[in-house]
C-alpha cells in the first residue's frame, strides 16, 4: 500500500513539474499572438507611451481601417482558393482512381513521372516559369495562379488518392464493372465516396498551402485587385509604416481568421493534412 | 518487296518535308524578330535622339551628360553638359543641334562639329523643346519639382521673349505652323493651344495624363500614360486614336510614328514596345527591359533609345509584314511534328516485327484509351507549369538569358560561366556561409524541442488534457508564414519592439540592438524567430511516431523499475529515429530552398548578412531579370537537395 501511494506521489509531482514546463513553453509560442492581439486593440499613441499595457480603451478603429484595406483582396484570395481545391481535388480522384484500378502500356513510367516531380525543387525552374507565364499570357490574370497551383498540388494528391483507393476491396470494382458501370461511374460512385477521408485531408492540406503562398502571387499579380491576402498584408505594412501600427496589427489577424476558422472546424483534418507529407516523404 | 519502297520512298519524303518545315520556322522567326541593334556605343545611359537623314548621322543625347554623334555607326564627336539631354531637335538645313538639358540650359551645338554656339540659362531643368522652321524661335519646357512648370520663349539669339508659369507638369511643346501659338500637353491630360501670353485657345482633352508629345509631317500626337494615344491637328481635331493592349499594366513612357503616320510604336517604363499597324490593331510586343525614352523616324527605318547603352532600329518594311510571319511561326510550330511522326509511322511499317508489335501496343491502348483521356489533364499541367519551366533552365542556365536577351535568337551559350560568375561574384559564398548556419540550426531546432514536447504530452496522463495540450500546441500554426514573420520583424523592431521594450523594463538597455540592422545580429535574429521552436509538424510527427510505440513496451519497462529518462533514452528514442530522420531530412531540403522570411525580414541585409543562394537566385530572377543565372543557381540547389535524398535513402535502406 505504502509503496503505490509513494508511487502516486511521485507521478502526482512528475504531472505537476511537466505541466509548469509545457505552460512555460506555450506561453512563449503564444507570446507572437498576444502580440498581435493586444497592439491590434490599442492606438498608435499608446503603442509608443504605453508599450505593455493593455489597451485602456478597445480601438476598434483599426480593424474598420484594416478591413476596409484588405477587403478587397480577402475575397478575391477566398474565391481563388476555393476554385483551385475543387479542382485540386478532381484531378487527385481523377489521377489516384486510374492508377489504382487501372492496368495501361506506360503506367508505371507515367507515375514515375509524377514521382520525380516531388524531388525536384520549385526554386529551380522560377525564372522559367515566370517567363513561361509570361509567354503564354497568363501574367497579372488570376490563372497565372491557379494552374501552377493545381499542377503542383495534384501530385501528392494524386499519391495519397492511389494509396486509399488501391486499399479498397478489389471485388467492388469487379462487381460495379459485371453490373455494367463505366470507368466514370466507378470513379464518381464507388472510388469517390469511398475515398472522401482523404479527398478532405487534401482538401484542408491544399488550402493552406494556397493560402500562405507568397512569393509567386508577388511575382505575376500586379494588378491590387487581384493580389492575395499574404501580398496585400505585406503592402499595407509597408504603407502603414510607424503611423498605423494598431491597424497593421489588426490587419494580421484579420488575414489569420480565415486559416484559424479552418483548424477550429477541421483540426484533425489539418493535422493530418500537415503530416501526410512527412509521412510520404 | 515492292511495298517496302514505297515506306523508304514516303519515309524520305517525311524526312525532307520536316526539315522544310524546321527552315521555314526559322525563316519566319527571322522576320519577326524585327530589332536590330545597331553597333554604336555612348558607354552609358542614353535618353535621347536625333536623325540627319541625308548624312546619316545620328545624335545621341544621354542620361549621364554625354552627348555624342555617330556617321554611319562611326562617332564623329561628343560633348559634355552638367545633367541628363532629354530632348534633341535638330536643324539640318542650317547646322544646328538644340539640346535641353535637365542642368537649367539648352544648349544650340554646331551639328556637324559639336561646338557650342549658344547657351540659353533656362535657370530650371529644361526638359523638351521646339524650334521654330525658320529658326527665330525657340520655345522650351522647365519643370521644377513635381508640379511646376514653366513654358518659355526664346529668340534666336537667347533673348527671353516671354514665360508663362504653370501649376501642373506639362509634358511636350510644339510650334503651331503660324509661328505664334503653341501647343502644349500637361498631365491632367489636356493639350492646349495657347498664345505666347498664355492665353487659352482650344482646349483638347485626352483623358489621362499625357506621357509625351510629338509632331510628324502636320499632325501632333500624344501618348498618355495608360496606352490611349491620339493624333490632331493643329485645330485640336482629332484625326486618330487608339489604345494598346495593356494587359502588363505597363507605364507609358514613349511614342514615336514612322514617316507616313501609319505604323505607331509605344515604349513604356518596364521596357515593352508595342507596335500598332494604321487599323489600330496591335502587331507586335516586344520586351527589352529597360525605359524606352525616345524615337526617331528616316528613311524607312525607327529608331529607338532608352536606359541603357543601346540604340535599336525596327525596318517599317518588316513592320507590314510581321503579322503574317508571326502566326505563320506559330502554325509551323505546331505543324512541325506530323512529318515527323509520318516518318515514325513510315519507319514501323519498314519492318514487320516491328508493325506487329506496335500494332499490339496501340491496340491494347485503344482498350484502355479512358485511362489516359482521364489523365490528359494532369499530364498536360504538369508538361506546361511544370516540366516545361525544368527543361527551359536546364538548358538555359548554360546561356546568357537575361530580360534584354530574352528571345532565342538573341541568346548565346556560354557554357559553364554563370557557374563561374556564382564562385567569382562572392554572393553565393556568403549564401552559403548564412545557409550553412540556418541549417545547423535549422536542424538543431527540429530535434529538440518539438521531441521535448513531443514526450511531455505524451506522457500526460488522460486522453482529454492530452488533447488539448496537443491542440494549444499546434494552434500557432494558423497564423500565416507571411503574418508571423512580419510580427517577428516587428518584435525586433528597434523603437517599438517587444524584445527592446522588455530589455528596457529589465534595465538592460545596454543590450538593446537594432537587431535586424545590425551585421552582427541579424541573421541570429533570423535563426531565433519563431522562438520557441515548437514546429507544429516536427512535434506532430514525434508525437505519432510515440504513440505508434504502444504503451505495452514502455509499460514493460516500468516495471522493471527502469526511469522515465531511462525509458526515453533506451526505448523510445530508438523507436522514432525513422520520423527523426524524416523530420531531419524535410528541414534540410525546407532550409535550402526557403527564402520567404529573410526575403520579408531583412532582403538579405545588411549587406549581404543574410543572404542565401535561394534568396539571390529569387533577386536574380525578378529585379535583376539574370534569367539563366537564376537557372544556374536553380541548379546548384537542385543538386544539393537530391544529394540530401540520395544520401537518406541509402542510409534509411541501410538500416533495413
Amino acid at each position: 500500500m505504502k509503496k503505490i501511494s509513494k508511487r502516486r506521489a511521485r507521478e502526482i509531482r512528475f504531472q505537476t513539474i511537466i505541466e509548469i514546463i509545457m505552460v512555460l513553453i506555450m506561453f512563449f509560442a503564444f507570446v507572437p499572438i498576444f502580440v498581435m492581439v493586444i497592439m491590434s486593440f490599442k492606438s498608435n499613441w499608446e503603442i509608443y507611451n504605453n508599450f505593455f499595457a493593455l489597451p485602456r480603451h478597445i480601438e476598434w478603429d483599426n480593424y474598420r481601417n484594416a478591413f476596409s484595406k484588405l477587403y478587397g483582396s480577402m475575397v478575391n484570395t477566398l474565391a481563388v482558393n476555393a476554385f483551385a481545391v475543387v479542382l485540386t481535388l478532381i484531378l487527385s480522384a481523377m489521377g489516384g482512381f486510374v492508377f489504382a484500378t487501372m492496368d495501361f502500356p506506360g503506367k508505371g513510367f507515367l507515375y514515375y513521372v509524377l514521382l520525380v516531380l516531388m524531388m525536384i525543387p520549385g526554386v529551380l525552374s522560377l525564372a522559367a516559369n515566370y517567363n513561361l507565364i509570361i509567354s503564354y499570357g497568363l501574367f497579372n490574370t488570376r490563372w497565372a495562379l491557379i494552374f501552377p497551383w493545381i499542377s503542383g498540388g495534384q501530385i501528392l494528391g494524386i499519391i495519397l488518392c492511389r494509396n486509399s483507393i488501391e486499399a479498397l476491396p478489389k471485388d467492388l470494382f469487379e462487381a460495379a464493372k459485371i453490373e455494367g458501370c463505366g470507368q466514370m461511374d466507378l470513379l464518381a460512385r464507388i472510388a469517390v465516396p469511398l475515398a472522401k477521408p482523404i479527398l478532405s485531408t487534401i482538401a484542408v492540406m491544399k488550402m493552406v498551402d494556397y493560402y500562405n503562398d507568397f512569393i509567386w502571387p508577388m511575382l505575376v499579380i500586379e494588378s491590387n485587385s487581384k493580389q492575395v491576402i499574404t501580398v496585400a498584408v505585406r503592402v499595407f505594412t509597408s504603407a502603414a509604416g510607424t503611423t498605423n501600427i494598431g491597424a497593421m496589427f489588426a490587419g494580421y489577424i484579420i488575414a489569420t481568421i480565415p486559416l484559424l476558422v479552418l483548424f477550429l472546424f477541421t483540426s484533425r483534418l489539418y493535422m493530418e493534412g500537415m503530416t501526410a507529407g512527412a509521412v510520404k516523404g | 518487296m515492292k511495298k517496302k519502297s514505297v515506306w523508304i520512298v514516303s519515309a524520305i519524303i517525311c524526312l525532307v518535308l520536316g526539315l522544310a518545315v524546321i527552315w521555314g520556322l526559322s525563316y519566319c522567326r527571322e522576320r519577326t524578330e524585327g530589332l536590330e541593334d545597331l553597333d554604336i556605343s555612348t558607354g552609358t545611359k542614353n535618353h535621347s535622339l536625333a536623325y540627319d537623314k541625308e548624312k546619316d548621322i545620328l545624335y545621341v543625347g544621354t542620361h549621364d551628360k554625354v552627348l555624342a554623334a555617330f556617321e554611319q555607326g562611326e562617332e564623329i564627336w561628343r560633348t559634355q553638359a552638367n545633367g541628363s539631354f532629354d530632348e534633341l531637335v535638330l536643324d539640318a538645313k542650317n547646322d544646328k543641334l538644340y539640346a535641353a538639358n535637365e542642368d537649367g540650359h539648352v544648349y544650340v551645338y554646331q551639328a556637324s562639329g559639336g561646338n557650342v554656339l549658344l547657351d540659353i540659362d533656362t535657370r530650371r531643368k529644361a526638359v523638351a523643346v521646339d524650334v521654330l522652321e525658320d529658326e527665330s524661335k525657340i520655345a522650351v519646357i522647365t519643370n521644377t519639382g513635381s508640379n511646376k512648370s514653366s513654358v518659355l520663349v526664346y529668340s534666336s539669339e537667347g533673348e527671353e521673349l516671354g514665360g508663362i508659369d504653370y501649376k501642373i507638369l506639362v509634358s511636350g511643346v510644339q510650334f503651331c505652323q503660324d509661328g505664334e501659338t503653341l501647343l502644349i500637353s500637361n498631365k491632367r491630360g489636356e493639350v492646349l493651344h495657347i498664345t505666347k501670353d498664355g492665353e487659352v485657345l482650344d482646349t483638347l482633352k485626352t483623358g489621362y495624363e499625357i506621357i509625351q508629345m510629338i509632331q510628324n509631317g502636320d499632325t501632333y500626337w500624344t501618348i498618355n500614360r495608360n496606352g490611349i494615344y491620339h493624333q490632331f491637328d493643329e485645330a485640336l481635331n482629332v484625326i486618330r486614336t487608339g489604345k494598346i493592349d495593356n494587359t502588363v499594366n505597363a507605364f507609358m513612357a514613349s511614342i514615336g510614328v514612322d514617316e507616313d503616320g501609319e505604323y505607331v510604336l509605344i515604349g513604356t517604363k518596364e521596357g515593352y514596345l508595342f507596335v500598332m499597324d494604321g487599323q489600330d490593331k496591335q502587331i507586335y510586343t516586344t520586351d527589352v527591359g529597360v525605359r524606352i525614352t525616345d524615337f526617331e523616324t528616316a528613311n524607312g527605318s525607327i529608331y529607338f533609345t532608352g536606359y541603357e547603352d543601346f540604340v535599336k532600329n525596327i525596318y517599317v518594311d518588316n513592320l507590314a509584314t510581321m503579322d503574317y510571319y508571326k502566326s505563320m511561326e506559330e502554325v509551323l510550330g505546331y505543324a512541325v511534328f506530323v512529318p515527323f511522326f509520318l516518318l515514325l509511322v513510315c519507319l514501323i511499317q519498314m519492318f514487320p516485327k516491328v508493325k506487329r508489335a506496335a500494332g499490339k501496343l496501340l491496340k491494347k491502348m485503344w482498350r484502355q484509351r479512358m485511362a489516359y483521356i482521364m489523365l490528359l489533364p494532369t499530364f498536360v499541367l504538369i508538361f506546361l507549369f511544370n516540366y516545361r519551366g525544368i527543361f527551359i533552365a536546364f538548358y538555359r542556365a548554360f546561356t546568357d538569358w537575361s530580360r534584354t536577351n530574352n528571345t532565342l535568337a538573341k541568346m548565346n551559350f556560354i557554357g559553364l560561366e554563370n557557374f563561374r560568375q556564382m564562385l567569382q561574384e562572392g554572393y553565393f559564398l556568403i549564401g552559403m556561409k548564412n545557409l550553412s548556419l540556418l541549417l545547423v540550426t535549422g536542424i538543431l531546432k527540429t530535434m529538440t524541442v518539438p521531441l521535448a514536447v513531443a514526450w511531455l504530452v505524451h506522457s500526460i496522463r488522460g486522453d482529454k488534457r492530452k488533447y488539448i495540450h496537443r491542440f494549444l500546441f499546434v494552434l500557432p500554426i494558423v497564423v500565416p508564414g507571411v503574418v508571423g514573420t512580419l510580427t517577428w520583424q516587428k518584435i525586433y523592431d528597434p523603437t517599438i519592439g517587444l524584445l527592446n521594450e522588455v530589455l528596457g523594463a529589465l534595465h538592460l538597455e545596454n543590450l538593446q540592438r537594432v537587431w535586424l540592422g545590425d551585421e552582427r545580429t541579424a541573421i541570429w535574429a533570423i535563426i531565433f524567430m519563431g522562438f520557441p521552436f515548437v514546429g507544429a509538424m516536427a512535434f506532430l510527427v514525434y508525437y505519432g511516431g510515440l504513440l505508434n510505440i504502444g504503451t505495452d513496451v514502455v509499460e514493460s519497462a516500468m516495471i522493471d523499475s527502469a526511469t522515465r529518462w531511462d525509458i526515453f533514452w533506451k526505448v523510445q528514442l530508438p523507436l522514432i529515429k525513422p520520423q527523426i530522420s524524416i523530420m531531419v531530412t524535410l528541414t534540410i531540403l525546407g532550409t535550402m530552398q526557403d527564402f520567404n522570411s529573410i526575403f520579408i525580414m531583412t532582403g538579405g541585409g545588411p549587406g549581404t548578412a543574410t543572404y542565401v543562394p535561394a534568396l539571390e537566385l529569387y533577386l536574380n530572377a525578378s529585379q535583376f531579370g539574370r534569367y539563366g543565372y537564376a537557372s544556374a543557381l536553380g541548379i546548384v540547389l537542385m543538386v544539393f537537395t537530391l544529394t540530401v535524398t540520395v544520401i537518406k535513402n541509402a542510409l534509411t535502406r541501410e538500416k533495413e
